[in-house]
């Protein structure tokens, strides 16, 4: 129910379709617009609803697209690099000829780290999966992108095509994999499409196929098209669902760079790592290394929401001013705001006057005990009351997890509980044992959906507590 | 087990993908024929394919079936609470 309007969106579809025949899923990537809903395979937003009566006899509304703009020094995601096919052949053309340690040597120079929320460095996986000594390897795109509030990596899939897919080829070809599959969820349709028909037609152009450009590099892509679960996201997870397996969260060691998709070495690398391959090749280590810090480095895309009065999706460089983000790109808010949440539902609540003295660093974000995560910024106005907000984590914890380990399992829904409980004024939140609860959660869960949520619980109990401290007991 | 599993669907691979497949069944099946095949030609158990299916919300028949139009997931989108 984006923004609220969500109440008006079902009324009006259930007029129009029966109220049985209504279903529900998940983030549909449209944050900055809100109103949105999926029906007959397109997605639809914004005004959108009020032309449902066309939708329904076929017509295809102009949903607006998203607002992007890139405020890097050098944009790497959002220029005109690899626009065209022809930009695409010619950049190709030049790493098929080079030699392979050195354009991994120019990826691990460059400082790239994933750009998923893990941060790890991208030039370090490719490196270990190339050498292991076996023939078959894959490379994973991981585009299940279901962060509420984020976008993206739909921007990226349907605006930036080339990028993604060139950054696919070329981690291809270092790691010496044949074949590589992009993981892209159902609930973007556009996407899929975009995505399927620019491979056809680099297929058509042998730039993707047997013998690319006449080299011995031969390569194919697919697509798999994720079914609704959340916990895609994580990548063992997402192995486990294109093997046709439940998605369950698997014990790492042994990481995918190892044993991955079919128990063979692979690379999972989210969307917008494998889009800021060709800037880094083109324009070499040194221009993306430059921006922001060692860890932190080159440029990032940053979501923002609906209640900021220009919201969109914007390339920063790593280290700007949050203030910066907040008022001078995102215009400020529409009403006020109390907190953001960044990084999606596993990221951290951050109070408006704690989050102006960050800069859009992983590590600084770290440090002041809050998760930049994916970058994606969800508004939390005045008005709106805490203890529902931690009741929507753990609701959406107990909803989303796999089930395989117990502190996720029944943490997640233990936790929803007392918020239930405190929210229908049957009992008091037992602070004690909510704290003891999220310690649990944080050090026993398998992987950080669970294992994450804590973290923004956290934060509102450090300093939202006194909206409602009459609502805690302190013994329990 | 996973693993074995993981190295049976291997053998047919991306070309043949075992998901894909899975969900082109799903879309179809009005009774377990379907998946007693789909099984047997991946040399899984008949549970294997029943256990990942009820994983995944689109493939569960009440999502197939039943909805025409879709809203966003209360639960998901921390958005919904913006406006009371």
């Amino acid at each position: 129910m984006c923004a609220g309007t969500q109440g008006k969106v079902r009324k009006k579809l259930s007029e129009k379709l029966g109220e049985d025949k209504i279903g529900t899923m998940f983030c549909l990537g449209h944050c900055y617009e809100t109103s949105s809903f999926h029906y007959n395979g397109h997605n639809y937003s914004g005004n959108d609803i009020d032309q449902i009566d066309e939708i329904i006899k076929g017509k295809k509304t102009n949903t607006k697209n998203i607002n992007s703009v890139s405020h890097a020094t050098k944009s790497i995601l959002m220029g005109e690099n690899l626009s065209t096919v022809e930009k695409f052949k010619d950049l190709l053309s030049q790493i098929l000829k080079k030699d392979k340690k050195e354009t991994l040597q120019t990826i691990t120079e460059s400082n790239l780290c994933g750009r998923g929320g893990a941060g790890f460095p991208t030039g370090m996986k490719w490196n270990f999966c190339s050498q292991q000594k076996v023939k078959k390897k894959y490379v994973v795109c991981n585009a299940d992108e279901g962060d509420s509030g984020a976008f993206s990596d739909r921007y990226l899939l349907e605006d930036q095509p080339l990028k993604v897919l060139f950054g696919m080829i070329v981690c291809g070809y270092i790691i010496g994999s044949d074949e590589g599959v992009l993981y892209i969820r159902g609930e973007y349709p556009k996407s899929i499409e975009i995505i399927n028909r620019t491979i056809n037609e680099l297929k058509k152009l042998n730039l993707l196929g047997k013998d690319i450009l006449g080299t011995d590099f031969s390569y194919d892509l697919y697509i798999c098209i994720g079914q609704g679960a959340y916990i895609c996201g994580e990548e063992t997870a997402l192995i486990a669902s294109i093997e046709g397996r439940r998605a369950e969260v698997d014990v790492r060691p042994p990481y995918p760079t190892v044993e991955g998709l079919y128990k063979k070495p692979t690379v999972v690398n989210n969307v917008e790592t494998l889009a800021a391959i060709p800037g880094i090749l083109k324009h070499g280590a040194k221009s993306f290394s430059s921006i922001g810090n060692v860890k932190s480095a080159g440029t990032k895309l940053v979501c923002l929401d609906s209640l900021f009065k220009n919201p969109g999706v914007y390339e920063m460089d790593m280290g700007t001013p949050m203030k910066k983000i907040i008022y001078d790109i995102g215009g400020g808010f529409i009403k006020p705001v109390k907190a953001l949440q960044v990084g999606g539902p596993l990221g951290g609540v951050i109070p408006i006057k704690e989050v102006e003295k960050l800069n859009l660093d992983f590590q600084e974000f770290a440090k002041a005990g809050f998760m930049l995560g994916h970058g994606s910024i969800v508004s939390i106005p005045e008005d709106f009351n805490m203890i529902k907000y931690i009741h929507h984590l753990f609701k959406f914890s107990a909803e989303e997890s796999c089930g395989k380990c117990f502190p996720g399992r029944l943490g997640s829904y233990r936790g929803k509980e007392m918020f239930d409980q405190a929210i229908n004024k049957t009992n008091k939140i037992p602070i004690k044992l909510l704290n003891e609860l999220l310690i649990t959660m944080q050090k026993g869960s398998l992987c950080a959906l669970c294992g994450a949520i804590p973290l923004p619980i956290q934060n509102i109990l450090k300093y939202f507590t006194d909206e409602f401290k009459t609502d805690i007991n302190q013994e329990a | 087990m996973s693993k074995n599993i993981s190295k049976l669907s291997g053998r047919k691979g991306l070309k043949d993908n075992l998901f894909k497949r899975m969900i082109n069944t799903a879309s179809k099946s009005k009774n377990g024929k379907e998946i007693k095949q789909l099984a047997e030609e991946y040399h899984v158990g008949m549970s294997t394919i029943h256990g990942a299916e009820s994983f995944y919300e689109f493939l569960r028949p009440e999502h197939k079936e039943k909805k025409h139009g879709y809203v966003m997931e209360v639960h998901v989108c921390a958005q919904e609470h913006k406006v009371k």
